[in-house]
């Protein structure tokens, strides 16, 4: 009798322990949660546009001499940073971490992801076109926010001693608790290029999502960075290769300049889209009234760029995002400035001017617009730059081009501003043009700040 | 078949199976009984059942009742339980009836009994050896108000509320054993932790509560009882009682708050303030930006006379005006003083073999915020019965509440300026009639007046005609459904399935009517004035409609096997092990309608997808609010557990425990990592040795425990895992955000405790009480590793961390005086210190000097909440700057201290939870009256006093020290303020708000509370219609009696004074 009670109770007891406990552990504890495993979940981390993939830094605009403030609006700024960007101060950051130093390794960090995850999803006959489509994209995304970097907390590029300059602090695997570390100059422009070319075969050339990477992309960012590295060999085949997959202007004539966002995202010339941080900064910046003098009447940018606040200062709203956000992607007016350099840098003085003026005619009013024609190099190289300057006006380049101007020119830039009745200065050639590398990064990875 | 079905099978099977083992019957003879306390007809747990000729014994369970079997014949029966008279007598088996016992107490005061319960199983204080406080129900209403929780303030030793931190974690048991995890106590109700909120408790259904603190205590909970285990009984009928039925009543006043409390810069030098500012142009780009942003009055008056259409004379007589008023005034047309009131009843009994208990209350509460209130219905019910000779018991029970908030109020603090700044304190709310006036706080006046005629809806707000136009109502209703079955298989041999579902369901609509500023904002900013004059409305004239819904509910089962046994006289054991699974699942879905009619119940489709500019700032754009979403989260634990009490002739006690928990959270790899956490324990009552004789020291028992707790992190997994979201506003893309980095090692937190303990009592029970000591060592505690920005996570948690702490917790009660007058206290004394030992990443001084008292920052070698401050060096005598030091030299140069100051340049002060805490409670008795008192004290920490930050804007609207800033020279002597700084200088405002000068001592002594009462007995007066009655009054939050600093703000209470409250009730048993 009792032998047989506890059979039962044995049995009963059992029943209940011995079997699926681990499916019943198994479920999901939050419905959202995935764990990214399939083609499909790497290519949506690729896709998160907004808060992580396509931003880029914004710093530099507030270091640029495009904007200025007022002495009360300064006073007014919150963040130390954009203060001291404004100021060109050695110490930037005051222990705040920054977005334009913590967005692309974000970025770094999802291709790295993406990468790592590829190794365990096998190419085949049916996944072929999106296996490949992901990896160049994580490619490219990696060596945009690189590119990114690069001009920013890295020095101007030397062709004669690119190798003893310390380049790009990078960080090649996933991992969180490995270590990144620095490269040099050389070292980071040939990994950047590598890794191009290797997307350049893997991505469609057609742009299908004005925010994921295509070919047309990779070529002008190819050439982005060979016009830094002062090859105009590469840089004019590499834009002109882009130029023959994707050539599309915006008429500024059809763009109606008495709307408040005037340009909609995603418009007809962007090739990447990427977005700036919104900094207090630019809330009330002003457009440098000697730039803005700079576009004639007919000039149709006069209109579309700029409009006027309510003091009667000249604001900015030629915005290519759709939005009042800094546009910091790629776009095929930029391709046709690289192009217009190129030539005249590799003296094809004629056919340089003729891409500007090809680019030119679609930015005034119609009819009014008189072409440039013959000029000899150092004029037509002087119009370009200065028609890249007006062209390309808010839209992140221009601190690099300062830059690498002030390498290259017999006219170098110095850059003053007075505020609070003081007087800054950013000579050219000064060290002060690459911003330092936050703290946090030096004491957790021994790294060599860069000088200031 | 999935593992709930299971569940239910199982259930299922045990109930069936049963019952037909009742027919094998036995062929020995049955003896069942239960033991009671004399006086209380309480049952006695653990009292041991000798029979003398047989040599076999039993213990008693946690109803008191036994069973043995034996051959027929004479025998000789001993009873005995600690504390009792031995009971000897004889009976003749078999008996007919079940065997009733009642001991009477031996008077050395030990004659009370307490049993504790750690929610799965019930044992007698003399024989547990962790560390246990119990209150009884007469300390659970000692206090009065509508939370349980609140009950055990200041009563419970060990047991502190934390005033100062974020709030995640109100009360810590024996301080705070995590850093990142989950801090809060396990809740238990009735043998299964609680998931509802707790506001769904009624206190005055509430018969005990025991708090476990040591690893003995509450290992038995596992990785769930690392910050310490509440177990909360609700009342349950007695079985052989008559009906009785009684009621309580009473009503809580509570004062309204004071907003002069938190000191402010003054109207006058604020509107002062807002010229400086006017004239150095800081309110220009608001002026001028195209999003129409409000601009307070006074700013409007600068800019007309600016602009030279105002004269002088008139912007001074304007600013005076403004400055004559301040805000605060008005807030009492918004705020009252709440009251709450608590009705409820009891019923309870019992009969042969069954037991019932049944009870119903209601609470009312007036909101402090006019328009607002909450009421509250509980029914809650419990029956048991036993059948089959008392070889099966069942037990139902069930606890219902139904809730509903009513929220219509307006509440004028939250106010805001664009959306930017608090509202400027002149602000006039109510007109001088007490009518409704209206204000500008969104755009411009001039802006909003431009727009007559064009058809839009009105844009102004009114605070007080606001009220009503938005109501949110909530209803809440939270069941629980217990079913509980046990059934004797040997003698001394018990199975046990205990089953509960849950379920919490919330529902809150807000209607945000037409009239509503919210409602008239949002079209009005979507709207677009077409060049007809028509208006063209993308959100359609109507009321906003939110609703908001979540369901969660929960499985568990359990199954256990109960043992217990005598062998001769001398060895007893008590032993329990079994099974647990639970099923968690909360699911919300909230969504939004446009265009709501409420007569027609009619709602509009919007366009969700499309951006419209906004008509307050054309140069922006937007899109429709879209706030529809989904969630849902499972949780789900399987554990196994054993516990097991050894007692050898009455004085040596050995105990051990253990428990293996897995669940969902951490993926299966991790469960398998898991080792089981457990415990074990010594007691040695040493005045039951023979060699002991202290007649003034009758009881004295020694105990020590050794073990392990744990907790978990749910916010972790080990896998790398994303959030997925299902459209991208602009590409319309899927995408997926890294939510958590690839963590192969995560595991669960650990929490050693080793714990010594000494119970005592003198003669007569004049003094009693218990003093431990103990250590605790956090061991895999998450914690953020040192992670630098390039790896592509802002941070990383992982087990990094270590901690150490120790504390003694002493509870004394002394009989003071015992004639007429009886006067007894209860002394509570606690203290406690921790130190982290291993914590790998390293935070700025800044960042510890801003945030490491408040919340957490580990810091290696310091208390979980240290107080640090940059040294004082007072005001420069010439300019009233701040002066801190640099290379031990006086110094200026801010941003030098800002950069160079490293930890062993700071003053260390110590930590800004109290290391010492604990309260007197004093209870005298005269006739029928009694009075208790409670005094608390704190002591042995720090906090940092607000003070004034310039920031960019000269301190508008700043801390009241603004005016004793430093004005001329000498003020140096006298005030500690900085002078008004010519530009904004964050750093300067750092060195003094991070100074020495600005910590204080928080030590203070308070007299937390005073209830005084009167109890009408029937014996007393024999005409009454009761037994008993006792009508009551309890004051709350008197006061401080003594504090350590001179600053006037309560310690504890930094930006609203606490509120007094005074409570009348009136209880009746008949």
């Amino acid at each position: 009798m009792k032998i047989n009670k506890i059979k039962i109770f044995i049995f009963s007891i059992s029943l209940i322990m011995m079997q699926g406990c681990e499916e019943f552990l198994n479920e999901k504890p939050q419905k959202s949660l995935l764990i990214p495993d399939k083609l499909e979940d790497l290519q949506a981390l690729l896709d998160d546009e907004l808060t992580t993939m396509n931003l880029n830094p914004g710093i530099q605009v507030i270091a640029s001499d495009e904007l200025w403030i007022s002495d009360g609006e300064f006073n007014s700024l919150n963040n130390a940073a954009e203060r001291n960007a404004y100021i060109w101060a050695s110490e930037v950051y005051e222990g705040f971490l920054i977005p334009d130093w913590e967005n692309p390794y974000e970025q770094i960090f999802y291709s790295n992801v993406v990468l790592d995850q590829l190794e365990n999803i096998e190419r085949n006959e049916t996944n072929r076109l999106l296996h490949d489509a992901v990896r160049g994209s994580a490619l490219f995304y990696r060596t945009m926010a690189y590119t990114n970097l690069i001009q920013l907390f890295a020095p101007e590029y030397d062709p004669l001693n690119a190798d003893e300059l310390i380049g790009l602090v990078i960080k090649p695997t996933p991992n969180i608790e490995d270590k990144a570390f620095q490269i040099s100059l050389k070292a980071s422009y040939e990994m950047l290029i590598a890794d191009l070319m290797e997307a350049l075969n893997l991505l469609p050339q057609e742009i299908v999502y004005k925010s994921r990477p295509s070919q047309p992309a990779v070529l002008a960012l190819l050439a982005r960075l060979y016009l830094n590295m002062e090859d105009f060999a590469k840089s004019e085949e590499y834009a002109l290769r882009c130029i023959d997959l994707y050539n599309n202007l915006l008429d500024y004539n059809d763009v109606n300049s008495s709307l408040a966002i005037p340009f909609p995202r995603f418009n007809d010339e962007v090739i990447f889209h990427s977005s700036m941080p919104s900094y207090g900064f630019y809330r009330t910046a002003k457009i440098n009234i000697e730039l803005y003098n700079s576009y004639e009447e007919n000039d149709l940018r006069r209109q579309l760029f700029f409009t006027t606040n309510a003091a009667g200062e000249r604001i900015f709203k030629g915005w290519y995002t759709g939005q009042n956000r800094l546009f910091g992607g790629i776009a095929t007016d930029e391709v046709y400035f690289i192009v217009a350099e190129s030539k005249v840098r590799n003296g094809k003085t004629a056919e340089g001017l003729e891409y500007l003026n090809n680019l030119l005619l679609t930015r005034w009013k119609e009819g009014t617009f008189e072409p440039t024609v013959s000029l000899d190099s150092q004029e037509a190289l002087k119009t370009i730059l200065e028609e890249r300057r007006k062209g390309l006006v808010l839209r992140g380049l221009r601190w690099q081009d300062i830059r690498r101007l002030n390498r290259i020119s017999d006219q170098p830039l110095d850059l003053k501003r007075i505020v609070n009745g003081q007087e800054y200065m950013l000579e050219a050639g000064s060290s002060r043009f690459t911003f330092p590398i936050p703290d946090i990064e030096i004491e957790v990875n021994n790294l060599i700040q860069n000088e200031r | 078949m999935n593992m709930k079905i299971k569940l239910y099978m199982m259930l299922l099977v045990a109930i069936f199976l049963l019952p037909l083992h009742a027919y094998c019957q036995n062929l020995q003879a049955k003896l069942v009984g239960s033991v009671y306390e004399n006086t209380e007809n309480q049952p006695l747990i653990g009292a041991s059942v000798w029979i003398v000729e047989a040599e076999i014994g039993a213990i008693t369970d946690d109803k008191g009742g036994f069973e043995l079997n034996l051959a027929h014949g004479r025998y000789n029966v001993e009873v005995t339980y600690l504390g009792f008279e031995k009971a000897s007598f004889d009976i003749q088996v078999p008996i007919s009836e079940p065997l009733l016992v009642y001991l009477e107490g031996d008077g050395f005061g030990m004659d009370e009994v307490t049993i504790l319960s750690t929610g799965y199983q019930q044992l007698p204080k003399e024989r547990a050896t962790g560390s246990f406080v119990h209150l009884d129900e007469t300390l659970i209403t000692r206090s009065v108000g509508p939370n349980i929780l609140d009950r055990l303030a200041d009563v419970t030793s060990g047991l502190v509320f934390n005033q100062s931190g974020s709030g995640s974690d109100p009360i810590s048991i024996r301080g705070r054993s995590t850093l990142f995890a989950n801090a809060n106590p396990l809740v238990v109700i009735d043998g299964f932790p609680y998931d509802g909120p707790l506001e769904n408790i009624n206190p005055n259904n509430v018969e005990s509560i025991t708090v476990l603190k040591d690893a003995a205590a509450a290992s038995i909970w596992g990785a769930r009882a690392g910050n310490g285990v509440i177990v909360i009984s609700m009342k349950k009928g007695s079985a052989d009682q008559p009906m009785k039925v009684s009621i309580n009543n009473n009503v809580i006043f509570r004062e309204s708050p004071d907003f002069y409390y938190r000191p402010r810069m003054s109207v006058s030098d604020y509107i002062d303030t807002e010229q400086r500012l006017f004239d150095n142009g800081f309110f220009r780009s608001r002026e001028i930006s195209q999003a129409n942003y409000a601009l307070s009055p006074a700013v409007e008056l600068m800019i007309l006379n600016r602009d030279g259409l105002l004269t002088e004379s008139g912007l001074s007589e304007g600013l005076e005006r403004l400055k004559s008023h301040d805000i605060r005034d008005d807030y009492k047309y918004f705020y009252r003083s709440p009251i709450h009131q608590q009705h409820s009843a009891n019923v309870s009994g019992g009969g042969a073999g069954m037991r019932y208990n049944l009870s119903a209350s209601y609470d009312n509460n007036l909101n402090q915020l006019i328009g607002n209130s909450d009421d509250r219905f509980t029914l809650g019910g419990n029956y048991n019965f036993s059948m089959l000779n008392d070889k099966l018991t069942i037990g139902v029970g069930f606890y219902l509440t139904q809730g509903a908030n009513v929220e219509d109020a307006v509440d004028p603090t939250r106010i805001r300026l664009s959306a930017l700044d608090a509202l400027y304190p002149y602000a006039k709310l109510v007109g001088e009639d007490g009518l409704p006036v209206s204000l500008p706080i969104d755009y411009r006046t001039s802006f909003i007046s431009g727009l007559e005629g064009t058809g839009l809806l009105d844009w102004t707000y009114s605070p007080l005609g606001e009220r009503g136009l938005i109501n949110s109502r909530a209803e809440q209703s939270d069941k629980r459904f217990i079913l509980d079955a046990g059934y004797s298989l040997l003698p001394g041999l018990k199975f046990d399935v205990k089953y509960q579902y849950w379920d919490n369901r919330e529902e809150r609509t807000v209607h945000h009517s037409q009239d509503s500023y919210f409602s008239r904002d949002l079209i009005n900013r979507f709207s677009r004035v077409l060049d007809n004059g028509s208006i063209n409305r993308p959100i359609p004239v109507g009321g906003v409609y939110d609703f908001r819904h979540s369901l969660a509910s929960s499985h568990t089962f359990r199954s256990q096997l109960n043992y217990n046994k005598s062998w001769g006289q001398d060895h007893q054991v008590v032993a329990l092990g079994g099974f647990e699974a639970k099923d968690y699942k909360l699911k919300t879905l909230q969504t939004r309608q446009y265009g709501y009619n409420q007569e027609l119940a009619t709602v509009q489709p919007v366009d969700y997808i499309n951006t419209f500019p906004q008509f307050q700032n054309p140069s922006t754009v937007g899109r429709i609010p879209y706030i529809d979403n989904q969630t849902g989260i499972t949780d789900r634990f399987v554990s196994y557990f054993f516990n097991a009490s050894y007692f050898y002739k009455d004085r040596y006690i050995v105990t051990a425990s253990a428990r293996k928990d897995m669940s969902n959270l951490y993926g299966v790899e991790s469960n398998q990592k898991g080792v089981p956490l457990w415990s074990s324990g010594l007691g040695w009552i040493i005045s039951e040795e023979s060699f002991f004789n202290l007649d003034n020291l009758p009881y004295l028992k020694l105990r020590t425990s050794y073990g392990f707790n744990g907790n978990t992190d749910r916010t972790l997994t080990a896998l790398t895992t994303a959030t997925f979201f299902s459209s991208n506003f602009f590409t319309g893309l899927p995408y997926a955000n890294i939510t958590n980095p690839p963590n192969p090692n995560l595991r669960w937190e650990k929490s050693k405790m080793v714990n010594y303990g000494i119970d005592f009592s003198t003669k007569d029970g004049r003094i009693e009480g218990s003093i431990e000591y103990y250590q605790r060592n956090g061991y895999d505690l998450v914690g953020f590793a040192p992670v630098a920005p390039s790896s592509g996570m802002r941070n990383f948690k992982g087990n990094t961390a270590s901690s150490e702490g120790s504390g003694v917790d002493v509870e004394i009660k002394t009989v003071n005086l015992n004639r007429r007058v009886v006067w007894t206290t209860n002394w509570l004394f606690n203290y406690y210190e921790d130190k982290i030992v291993n914590y790998g990443d390293e935070h700025t001084v800044r960042t510890m000097l801003q945030f490491g008292a408040s919340s957490v920052y580990p810091l290696e070698g310091y208390g979980m909440f240290p107080v640090f401050s940059y040294q004082w060096a007072g005001l420069n005598p010439d300019t009233g700057d701040p002066m801190g030091y640099l290379d031990g030299e006086v110094s200026q140069d801010y941003a030098a201290i800002n950069r160079e100051t490293v930890f062993g340049d700071l003053i260390f002060h110590g930590t800004a939870r109290p290391n010492v805490f604990g309260a007197i409670r004093n209870n005298l008795n005269w006739l029928n009256f009694s009075l208790s008192f409670n005094i608390s004290y704190r002591l042995g920490y720090y906090y940092r006093r607000e003070s004034i930050r310039y920031g960019n804007n000269f301190g508008l609207g700043g801390h009241g020290d603004y005016a004793y800033r430093w004005l001329s020279p000498g003020d140096e002597l006298v005030t500690n303020v900085p002078s008004l700084p010519s530009a904004t200088n964050n750093l300067r405002d750092d060195l003094y708000n991070f100074s020495s000068a600005l910590i204080e001592r928080g030590d203070h002594i308070r007299l937390q509370d005073i209830r005084l009462s009167y109890l009408f007995e029937k014996k007393s007066f024999p005409r009454l219609p009761f037994q008993r009655a006792e009508v009551y009054s309890y004051v709350n939050n008197i006061g401080i009696l003594w504090k350590a600093s001179d600053d006037p703000l309560d310690p504890d209470f930094r930006t609203m004074k606490p509120l007094r409250s005074i409570a009348f009730g009136l209880r009746v048993d008949f």
